[in-house]
C-alpha cells in the first residue's frame, strides 16, 4: 500500500518534470503544426530564458516583475530572427523539410555560441521568481517554484486552447497547419501565422527557462537535452497538436518518477523509448495524434 | 634570367615555409591543454588551465627550461569525448606538443589514453577519477588528482571515525557518479559499514524527489552524495524540502562556486573532501599569485592539480636526455625521454595534501598522489568553504 506522502511525491515529481517536457514539447508541436518543421533550436530558448534571467536580475539588478517581460521579449526576438533569417529564406528557396530542420539546428549552435560569449562557460545560479523554501499543504511538501512550473504549464494549456479554438487567428493557425497553400487561397497570410508560431513557441520556451533555471542551473549547453525530451513528448503524444505533445510530456514525467521510485532511474529512458516504439507501431500518429486530428 | 631568379626565390620561400611547418621551433617547447572550458565541468577545466598557466609563467620568467620558453596551446574539448580526442591528436601532430594536459572530464579520458599511448606522448591528467585510468598504469598516462578509490577511502575513513553505521548513497548517472558510488561502497564494505541504499538519478532531471524519498525511507545515519554541481544543488534542496536532516558528505563538486550558489542554504554543514590545505604557506603563496593573474577563486584541488602537473612536467623536461632530444630536433625521442624522466625523477613537490606531501611516479605507478595524507575536509558555511569541524560532524549522529 502506497502512503499518501509517497503518492504525493511521485505525482508532484512527475508533474514537475513532465510540465517542463510538456512546455518544450508543445512549443515544438506549435511550430511543427504551423510550418511542418521541427525547430531544433527550441531547447535553446529555454537556455536563453534561464540565462537572460541571470542577465536582467543578477547583472542589471532589475526586479523580477520587470525582468520576466524583458526575458520573454528577448526570446520573442530570438524566435522572430530564426523565422525571418533561417526558416523563411530556406522555404523561399524551396528547401526540403530536412534542410530547414538542419537550418534550425544551425541556429541552435549559433545561439549556444552567442550565449557562451555573453555568459561564459560556467554554470550560473538562475534567480528564482518564486520561493525555493519548502511549504506544506495538507501534508504534501513542495516549493512555490515547483508549483509555479505546474501552474504555468496548466495556464499555458488554457491560453493555447483559447487561442486555437476561440479566436479567428487560432482558426487561421489550424488552417495553415492543415494546408498552407489552400489557406493562402482562402486569404490567410500563412507567413504571418508561421512567424507567430515561431515567436509564440520561443516565448513559451523562455517561460520554461525562467521556471526551471533555478533547479537546473543556467548553462549554455542546457538546451539540447530539453530539446530531446520535448521531441520525445511530441513523438509519444502526437505530432501537430500541442495538446497531444503536452500529454506526452506529462506521461514521460510521471513514468520517470514511478520507475525511479520502484526501480531505478537507469531503466527510465529505455522504458520510455520502448513505450514510444510500441506506440508508434500501434498508433503511428502518437497516443493522442489521431484523436486530435479527428476533433480538429 | 629574371624568371630563373623568381623561381629560385619562390622555391626557397616555399621550402622555408614547408620546413617551418613540418619541424618545430627549437627555441620553444610546446605543451598542449585540452579540457572542458565551456560546458558542465568548465569550472574545473578553467581552474586547472590557469594553474598550469601560473606554473608556465613562473618557468618562462625564470628563463624557461634550459633557455627554451614554454608555449601553451589550448583547446576546448567541452564534455565531448570525440572532440577532445581529435583535439589531443591535433595538439600532438599539428602543434608538436611534447606533452598534453587535460582530463577533468572522465568520459573523455579513455579515448585520450589510447591516443597518448599510441602516439607515445605523455598525457598529464587532472581530476578524472575513475580508478581504472591508472590501475593498471599505461605507459604515457599520468594522473595528478586523486582517484575515486582514494576519495572513497577518505570518505569511508571519515564515516568510520565518526561512528556512523548505516550509509545512504545518492549519485548521478554519469561515469563520475557511478564510479564514485561503486568505489565508496567497496571502501565502506572493507570497513564493515553497511550501505543501506544507493539511489541513482538522471543528471538533467528537474526533480529528484522519488530518489531522495527512498533514501530518507531507508533511514541512513549519514548520506553520501556524488553529483555534478547543478544536480548536487538540486539533491540538497530536495533533501531540505523533504526534511532530510541527516549529516551529509558530498563529492568534490561542492568546491565549485556554482554548486554552493545553486544549493543555497541547503548546503549548510555539508562536508567536502579537498586536497588543498590553505593553512600551508606554499599553497597560500601560489593562490596569491593565481589571484593576481586570474582573479580570486575558491581554493580548490583543480588549481593545485594544474600547477602540480605543470611543475612536474617542467622539472622532468630539464632532464638531459629530454634536452638532448629537443636540441637534436627529435620530438618523438623527447616525448619518450620525458615519460622516462617522469618515472626516474619520480618524486615531485605537490601543493596537494598535508605539508610535505609529494607526487610519486614510477614505471609501475602513474598515480601521483599516494598515501593517507591527501585530504583535508572542508565544510560549507554561509556559502563559503571553511575547514571542517569533524568533531561536530560526528556529534550530530
Amino acid at each position: 500500500m502506497v502512503s499518501l506522502e509517497t503518492l504525493a511525491v511521485l505525482v508532484l515529481s512527475g508533474l514537475t518534470n513532465g510540465s517542463v517536457y510538456a512546455l518544450v514539447g508543445l512549443s515544438l508541436a506549435m511550430t511543427y503544426g504551423a510550418s511542418r518543421v521541427i525547430n531544433f533550436a527550441q531547447g535553446e530558448f529555454v537556455m536563453l530564458g534561464a540565462l537572460s534571467t541571470v542577465l536582467f536580475v543578477t547583472t542589471f539588478s532589475l526586479p523580477m516583475s520587470l525582468s520576466i517581460p524583458l526575458v520573454l521579449f528577448v526570446c520573442a526576438i530570438g524566435g522572430f530572427l530564426i523565422e525571418r533569417f533561417a526558416y523563411r529564406p530556406l522555404i523561399k528557396r524551396n528547401a526540403d523539410p530536412l534542410t530547414v530542420m538542419i537550418g534550425t539546428l544551425a541556429c541552435a549552435s549559433i545561439m549556444t555560441g552567442g550565449a557562451l560569449l555573453v555568459w561564459g562557460p560556467n554554470q550560473l545560479f538562475v534567480p528564482n521568481a518564486f520561493s525555493l523554501n519548502s511549504i506544506s499543504l495538507a501534508g504534501i511538501t513542495s516549493t512555490p517554484q515547483q508549483l509555479a512550473i505546474i501552474s504555468c504549464f496548466a495556464i499555458s494549456m488554457l491560453v493555447i486552447w483559447l487561442l486555437l479554438y476561440r479566436t479567428h487567428f487560432g482558426l487561421a493557425i489550424r488552417a495553415v497547419g492543415v494546408d498552407p497553400n489552400i489557406s493562402k487561397l482562402m486569404g490567410i497570410r500563412a507567413e504571418r501565422v508561421i512567424a507567430f508560431a515561431f515567436v509564440f513557441s520561443a516565448v513559451v520556451g523562455g517561460l520554461a527557462g525562467i521556471l526551471v533555471g533555478p533547479f537546473l542551473g543556467g548553462h549554455v549547453a542546457m538546451g539540447l537535452v530539453l530539446t530531446i525530451k520535448g521531441f520525445m513528448a511530441v513523438i509519444l503524444g502526437g505530432m501537430g497538436s500541442p495538446f497531444a505533445a503536452a500529454a506526452g510530456g506529462i506521461v514521460i514525467g510521471l513514468l520517470e518518477a514511478v520507475v525511479a521510485y520502484y526501480g531505478s532511474s537507469f531503466y527510465a529512458e529505455p522504458i520510455i523509448f520502448g513505450l514510444i516504439l510500441l506506440t508508434m507501431m500501434v498508433r503511428p500518429a502518437g497516443l493522442l495524434g489521431e484523436w486530435e486530428a479527428t476533433h480538429k | 634570367m629574371k624568371l630563373i631568379r623568381q623561381l629560385l626565390i619562390s622555391g626557397a620561400t616555399t621550402a622555408f615555409l614547408v620546413g617551418s611547418t613540418l619541424s618545430f621551433a627549437a627555441d620553444q617547447i610546446v605543451l598542449g591543454y585540452i579540457d572542458d572550458l565551456s560546458a558542465l565541468v568548465a569550472e574545473a577545466g578553467n581552474d586547472s588551465l590557469n594553474g598550469v598557466k601560473v606554473a608556465v609563467a613562473e618557468a618562462n620568467a625564470a628563463g624557461g627550461v634550459n633557455g627554451k620558453q614554454i608555449k601553451l596551446v589550448v583547446y576546448d574539448g567541452k564534455v565531448d569525448p570525440r572532440l577532445t580526442t581529435s583535439l589531443v591528436t591535433r595538439a600532438i601532430e599539428d602543434d608538436k606538443a611534447i606533452a598534453v594536459f587535460g582530463g577533468n572530464v572522465s568520459g573523455a579520458v579513455p579515448g585520450t589514453i589510447v591516443i597518448a599511448n599510441e602516439a607515445k606522448v605523455p598525457f598529464f591528467s587532472m581530476s578524472a577519477a575513475a580508478d581504472n585510468f591508472t590501475n593498471p598504469s599505461t605507459p604515457y598516462f599520468f594522473r595528478f588528482g586523486p582517484s575515486n578509490s582514494q576519495d572513497a577511502a577518505a570518505v569511508a575513513t571519515l564515516i568510520a571515525n565518526s561512528g556512523f553505521k548505516r550509509v545512504g548513497i545518492i549519485n548521478n548517472s554519469l561515469p563520475f557518479g557511478l564510479d564514485g558510488a561503486s568505489a565508496i561502497t567497496a571502501a565502506l564494505k572493507a570497513r564493515s559499514i553497511e550501505v543501506v541504499i544507493n539511489e541513482v538519478y538522471e543528471v538533467n532531471a528537474t526533480d529528484v524527489s522519488p530518489q531522495v524519498l527512498k533514501v530518507r525511507q531507508a533511514k541512513p545515519d549519514v548520506i553520501v552524495a556524488w553529483p555534478y554541481p547543478a544536480d548536487g544543488g538540486r539533491v540538497l534542496r530536495t533533501m531540505s524540502q523533504l526534511n532530510v536532516a541527516t549529516p551529509t558528505i558530498i563529492a568534490r563538486v561542492a568546491l565549485f562556486e556554482a554548486f554552493r550558489q545553486l544549493a543555497g542554504n541547503a548546503a549548510e554543514g555539508v562536508l567536502v573532501p579537498n586536497t588543498v590545505d590553505t593553512q600551508r604557506a606554499d599553497v597560500k603563496a601560489m593562490l596569491d599569485k593565481f589571484a593576481a593573474s586570474h582573479g580570486v577563486r575558491p581554493p580548490t584541488m583543480y588549481i593545485a592539480m594544474g600547477y602540480d602537473g605543470a611543475k612536474a612536467a617542467i622539472k622532468a623536461m630539464a632532464d638531459r636526455k629530454v634536452m638532448a632530444a629537443l636540441d637534436a630536433n627529435n620530438l618523438p625521442a623527447a616525448r619518450i625521454a620525458l615519460r622516462d624522466a617522469m618515472e626516474t625523477v619520480g618524486t615531485f613537490d605537490s601543493l596537494q595534501g598535508t605539508p610535505g606531501n609529494k607526487l610519486k611516479f614510477s614505471a609501475g605507478s602513474h598515480q601521483g598522489l599516494q598515501g593517507d595524507s591527501l585530504f583535508v575536509w572542508s565544510e560549507v558555511r554561509g556559502g563559503k568553504l571553511v575547514k571542517a569541524d569533524l568533531k561536530a560532524f560526528a556529534a550530530k549522529k
